[in-house]
């Protein structure tokens, strides 16, 4: 649940007069650091440098501020890669909590979906948000589960795939561990990051049972090439340096009817995504008809992600 | 007709082709129908197809295609209604599987070439794979199981009933029937592009090669990278090996120390046509 305060849009209550008054204040002594140090933009203006400083959490800032900060968000990018992307702000669907479902019996270890949401999502080489754990067959141990397996080919007898990404949980420990509020759930059930509003103290990261969250130890090595130029503010447009990110269930297709990345490129069908408030969707199926489970359910986070087998 | 006199014309019809497509027709008289005599049919036994009399065990694996080159999803074609045989399923469309354009339709060859229904070492243009369909690959079937030579030719079900390509599905679920009820309901099977609006699956044989069903293994994707700053010193590198192989299987540091110990020593044995089991036999001796 929201704090009621979240929502308060009065400027002249609490933090956000005191957040005006330092806004002035900073702006005055930034004003200053310029006349002694010209070129500390890192190419941009001054205007988008103080923007920038001054750009409030995402769900205060009014729709302007919100498209303001977007085409700011798209200059950095072309000025940083050559790239024109598009920073998209499509709100949560109505109706629709996204879920996710994999069949342990169909994965195979090819790790095709990590690759596909690491070119989807612009990570950085050192980042990828799917691990995909070869587990010791009729264990679910997870602690003997190795993500650095290397084999010529796969799948290996004796063992079996448990591929793990952010749970998107219905209770998550690390929107509660963010003490600065950057974390939190949207209402199509997607747990999101404010990249800008991070301070990339990293309690979340030590909050998750799944190691989902990963940070940005340095600037994102993306090319311009490379990069994915669809982007979602929430999602996959590129992240400065030293914030936490994690997957969002490609929140950039997904809100747009698309699958994420990670099932479409799945080459064995494990993959199974989709709405679990609509009775027909093929996630609702696999819910009412196979015996899922999920990972560490005993911890109460209520993962939106399930697992199953086939018969 | 006796099957020596139908080979007879078989062989003919082979000789007389290049005299004249008309000439071979006239000596070979009606074309195939599907009442075929099944008393000659031997493919109904428990002797693996390689291993019947007359089939040759040359090694045809060799020229197995790889899974995905004979059915492509075809994207360009319009899809096809699924036919509601799942019922209560929610309407969902199956994307066609682009075929082989030399070899369909079946009639152009076939409305000239008498085809063999024995099950026998398959000679050219059907070489290019081994039936290992049914029973664990055990070869319980034949082409004509599912192949229909009346007519242009096609599919047809157990019960002789005429299916188009397209419609593989159809003739999968005569015998995987869990199977198709998860593919018609979304557990099974890929569902493509989108999760919301028009519901287009994949046809079975998009994944599922349709004369040897089973998946092969293949090589993975790359593994993770150690994160930034996080590379292992030299030591531990050593040290990690002398841990014991819990897992059964080496650790990336394991077999980096191991190739480069292999590497310094004059011998490699870290190269891919090495049988993982004899490198661990290596590992251990």
């Amino acid at each position: 649940m929201k704090n009621p305060d979240d929502q308060n849009d009065d400027p002249a209550i609490g933090d956000m007069a005191r957040r005006r008054f330092l806004q002035g204040v900073a702006l005055a002594t930034g004003a200053g650091a310029l006349a002694v140090n010209g070129g500390a933009w890192g190419g941009s203006t001054l205007s988008d440098a103080f923007a920038d400083f001054f750009q409030q959490h995402y769900q205060r800032m009014t729709e302007a501020e919100i498209r303001a900060t977007i085409e700011r968000i798209e200059r950095k990018a072309k000025r940083r890669y050559g790239v024109d992307i598009r920073v998209d702000n499509t709100p949560a669907q109505e109706g629709v909590i996204f879920g996710y479902a994999i069949n342990v019996s169909k994965c195979r270890g090819y790790r095709d979906c990590v690759h596909a949401c690491a070119r989807e999502n612009n990570l950085s080489s050192d980042t990828q948000y799917i691990r995909v754990i070869e587990m010791d067959r009729d264990s679910t141990d997870l602690r003997h589960g190795d993500h650095y397996y290397d084999h010529e080919q796969v799948p290996v007898e004796g063992k079996y795939y448990l591929p793990m990404q952010c749970m998107q949980c219905d209770n998550p420990p690390c929107v509660k561990a963010c003490p600065v509020e950057a974390t939190w759930t949207e209402p199509d059930g997607i747990v999101v990051v404010d990249y800008d509003w991070c301070i990339g103290c990293r309690y979340c990261m030590t909050a998750c049972p799944y190691q989902a969250r990963h940070f940005n130890w340095g600037h994102p090595d993306l090319t311009s090439a490379g990069l994915n130029p669809d982007t979602h503010y929430l999602g996959n447009r590129p992240r400065p340096r030293g914030v936490v990110e994690k997957c969002h269930f490609c929140v950039q297709r997904t809100r747009k009817g698309r699958q994420p990345a990670c099932q479409e490129a799945c080459p064995t069908g494990a993959r199974i995504f989709g709405n679990l408030l609509d009775p027909d969707s093929e996630i609702r199926y696999v819910l009412e008809h196979k015996a899922v489970f999920r990972l560490k359910e005993d911890l109460g986070t209520e993962p939106k992600f399930w697992y199953f087998r086939d018969e | 007709m006796t099957w020596p006199s139908r080979l007879l014309a078989l062989l003919t019809v082979l000789a007389v082709a290049p005299c004249g497509v008309a000439r071979a027709v006239e000596q070979q008289g009606a074309p195939p129908t599907a009442d075929w005599d099944w008393s000659g049919f031997t493919g109904l036994d428990d002797t693996p197809v390689t291993k019947r009399a007359g089939i040759s065990k040359a090694p045809v694996a060799a020229v197995v295609p790889r899974v995905g080159e004979t059915a492509m999803p075809d994207f360009d074609a319009p899809a096809r209604r699924a036919y509601a045989v799942f019922s209560g399923v929610p309407p969902f469309e199956v994307i066609p599987s682009q075929r082989d354009p030399g070899m369909h339709p079946c009639s152009s060859c076939h409305q000239w070439v008498l085809s063999d229904p024995r099950p026998r070492h398959l000679k050219k243009p059907h070489d290019n794979f081994e039936l290992q369909h049914g029973l664990h690959g055990k070869g319980k079937f034949w082409c004509f199981t599912c192949h229909d030579l009346s007519g242009s030719g096609g599919l047809k079900t157990l019960t002789g009933e005429k299916l188009e390509f397209g419609d593989a599905y159809l003739l999968c679920s005569q015998c995987h029937v869990d199977q198709a009820r998860d593919w018609a309901y979304g557990a099974h099977g890929k569902r493509a592009a989108n999760w919301q609006g028009r519901r287009q699956v994949f046809n079975c044989t998009a994944c599922h090669y349709q004369h040897r069903p089973g998946i092969k293994a293949r090589a993975p994707q790359p593994g993770p990278p150690v994160r930034m700053g996080l590379e292992r010193p030299a030591h531990w590198v050593a040290h990690d090996t002398e841990r014991p192989k819990v897992h059964g299987y080496e650790s990336v540091w394991q077999r980096a120390h191991r190739e480069t110990q292999a590497a310094g020593s004059g011998q490699h044995t870290g190269d891919p046509q090495t049988n993982p089991a004899e490198q661990a036999a290596d590992e251990k001796s």
